[in-house]
């Protein structure tokens, strides 16, 4: 029999490549980008010796970024909870149905993930788009508005283009969950006496409760960092922290801010990341 | 030892990867940026295609990019002493001075461009002797003919009540919205140095749909989103050769004139045949068919007759060429930055 320390030191071989890529590629990256906002940068090059916390200060200390973090803090909200939503009764659905059904699903679920996100928000564009947009033409055919209404370019334009492109990481995570259920534990429910909504409210759903938070926090945080939705549906002036990196940096040629900016939204999206896994170990706490 | 080698391959693959030549530069592809949509016709077909059947072994590759975008990445190119990502690029005339400025732009070898004896000497001045003035546009108003019944003469009839709402802008990080926010400023008494009277006049023209770039602005007319903007004479005339109902006018007190100009940029490793781009954008043969219908950008080549058809597009007669503005960038691009600060903080979402 082999030792366990063995057994450690062959994973450990296996996992040296990717461990090394991500030294390399992101963790000294990222470590770079933080240290560019502490220093000044000119023309891309770094100033030498030119340390300094004046871009840190000065963006902490500005209202306008608060707002503006705020803004992309909804965005990444929202998405979550119209992926929670839309995404809940989909994966519910794929755990009740026969093989067959489930293939049909599965390729549904998937298939937005079989294009690329940018080629599906342009999409999008052309669906949420203007008097000739699909939705408009829509609602202005059945009667239920007189005058297009604008979605494109507004927030509600871009968290229709963020769900629809962030369902599959709910529904999955979700799915899983749901299919680690005892079935027994529903049939004992309704045994019992439960209606099918208690059992469904009483059991099923605290049951899954694992995979609506992994898949809300997978959600999140590729909503609350997303830049292609809100740069193509959100328009010139809609003012979220990713679009407005690539603005700093790529119109403007002010690495610094860019630097902090970028930071500032990797170290909230981890602080976010963190407050769920603490808020998940107190909801999960019962199932230990 | 089975760790060592394999530690061993996974730092030479990294090693091999940081230290492999970038491809631009060896294999004979020149990288040129150019416009976005139908706009970009006229550079591939009429530059680029009779530039590469002259030289068979090389290629030319042209990349749209509107707002500059490729600025940063020469930067930080140029910053860690790699050959630059973008040989050419055709600048207006804000970012060719910002471009000067920053140090970014090879200075042409006049000798290499035969052509630009042809040009108009106004333009040539305001190149500086960086690139060559390839073309012009106008910063006029597009309007929906359908929808928009007055046919607005003014840049004040954007402030119409009646578009409430269906105007469409570009935040002032483009040419388009740089130059609209100067055209505001003088309507209403203010100039390049003293901005203020435009900020309040825009703000007043809310709730207005602001596109991310002119392109996109473009778009908003196809799907009715908007009804008027101020457009690009170039972008309006694509439009309306689509069939769309879409018209320009050159308001009063005048449209806006920008110079294009189409430069070598620094660290580039074709420098020498580029200039032969630089001279083919000069010719009368590409000077003709860029101003032809459906571009109708404008001729800098005194020898190229502006077509009748491009009459709406741009100006004709020397009455008409009298009546453009002309705005002193020199005085607006240093200040660029804060310029597109303040628009963020006045009309971000």
């Amino acid at each position: 029999m082999r030792s366990p320390r063995v057994g450690t030191w062959h994973q450990a071989e296996l996992a040296a490549p990717a461990v090394v890529f991500l030294i390399i590629f992101l963790a000294i990256p990222l470590l770079l980008l933080f240290a560019f906002g502490l220093v000044d940068i000119r023309a891309a090059r770094v100033v030498p010796g030119s340390w300094t916390l004046e871009h840190y200060a000065r963006i902490l200390g500005d209202p306008f970024y608060y707002r503006i973090f705020l803004r992309t803090f909804w965005m990444g909200l929202g998405a979550t909870i119209f992926c929670l939503l839309f995404g809940y009764p989909v994966a519910y659905l794929f755990t009740r149905v026969g093989p067959a059904a489930r293939q049909v699903l599965l390729v549904l679920i998937l298939a937005p993930l079989l294009t690329n996100a940018v080629v599906r928000t342009f999409g999008w564009m052309i669906i949420l788009g203007g008097q000739k947009g699909l939705i408009n033409a829509l609602l202005l055919r059945v009667g239920l508005i007189d005058e297009p209404v604008r979605i494109l370019y507004t927030m509600s334009g871009v968290l229709i283009g963020l769900t629809q492109i962030q369902l599959p990481f709910m529904i999955l995570p979700v799915i899983a969950a749901l299919e680690g259920q005892d079935r027994s534990l529903q049939e004992a429910a309704a045994g019992l006496g439960a209606t099918w909504a208690q059992t469904f409210f009483h059991v099923v759903v605290p049951l899954s409760m694992p995979g609506v938070l992994t898949g809300s926090a997978l959600v999140f945080v590729i909503s609350y960092t997303n830049f292609a939705v809100p740069a193509l549906l959100g328009g010139g002036s809609f003012a979220v922290i990713p679009t407005f990196i690539f603005e700093q940096i790529s119109a403007l040629l002010q690495w610094n801010n860019g630097a902090v900016l970028s930071s500032l939204l990797l170290g909230t999206a981890m602080v976010m990341l963190w407050l769920f896994n603490r808020a998940s170990a107190r909801l999960l706490r019962w199932t230990r | 030892m089975r760790q060592a080698v394999i530690l061993g391959l996974c730092f030479g693959v990294l090693g091999a990867m940081m230290v492999a030549p970038p491809l631009s530069g060896q294999s004979g592809e020149i990288v040129m940026i150019s416009y976005a949509g139908p706009s970009q016709e006229p550079h591939r077909f009429y530059l680029v295609e009779p530039f590469q059947q002259a030289h068979p072994g090389l290629t030319v590759r042209l990349v749209p990019d509107e707002a500059g975008e490729y600025v940063a990445r020469v930067q930080a190119a140029l910053a860690a002493s790699r050959p630059s990502p973008v040989d050419l690029a055709p600048n207006g005339e804000p970012p060719h001075l910002r471009l000067i400025g920053l140090g970014l732009l090879e200075r042409t070898n006049t000798d290499l461009v035969p052509n630009l004896k042809l040009a108009y000497q106004a333009f040539v001045e305001k190149s500086q002797g960086y690139g060559v003035p390839a073309t012009y546009s106008l910063i006029g108003i597009a309007y929906n003919s359908q929808k928009v019944t007055k046919v607005p003469t003014s840049w004040k009839d954007l402030w119409d009540p009646a578009y409430r709402g269906k105007v469409g802008l570009t935040s002032s990080s483009s040419n388009l919205g740089l130059g609209f926010l100067v055209a505001a400023a003088k309507m209403n008494g203010g100039d390049e140095a003293n901005l203020e009277p435009a900020w309040q006049a825009i703000r007043s023209l809310q709730p207005f749909v602001i596109a991310p770039n002119p392109t996109a602005l473009a778009q908003l007319f196809e799907r009715e989103e908007i009804v008027i903007a101020p457009l690009w004479s170039t972008d309006a005339a694509v439009l309306a050769s689509k069939g769309l109902p879409i018209k320009f006018v050159k308001p009063q007190p005048g449209a806006i004139a920008i110079v294009s100009f189409l430069s070598i940029i620094k660290g580039s490793q074709f420098t020498q045949i580029a200039h032969e781009l630089l001279n083919r954008v000069l010719s009368e043969e590409y000077q003709s068919k860029a101003a032809a219908k459906p571009y109708f950008f404008g001729p800098t080549n005194v020898k190229v007759a502006v077509p009748p058809e491009a009459a709406d597009y741009i100006p004709t007669t020397l009455n008409e060429i009298r009546r453009l503005q002309t705005v002193n960038w020199p005085v607006i691009v240093p200040v660029r930055a804060a310029i597109v600060e303040r628009w963020n903080r006045e009309f971000a979402r």
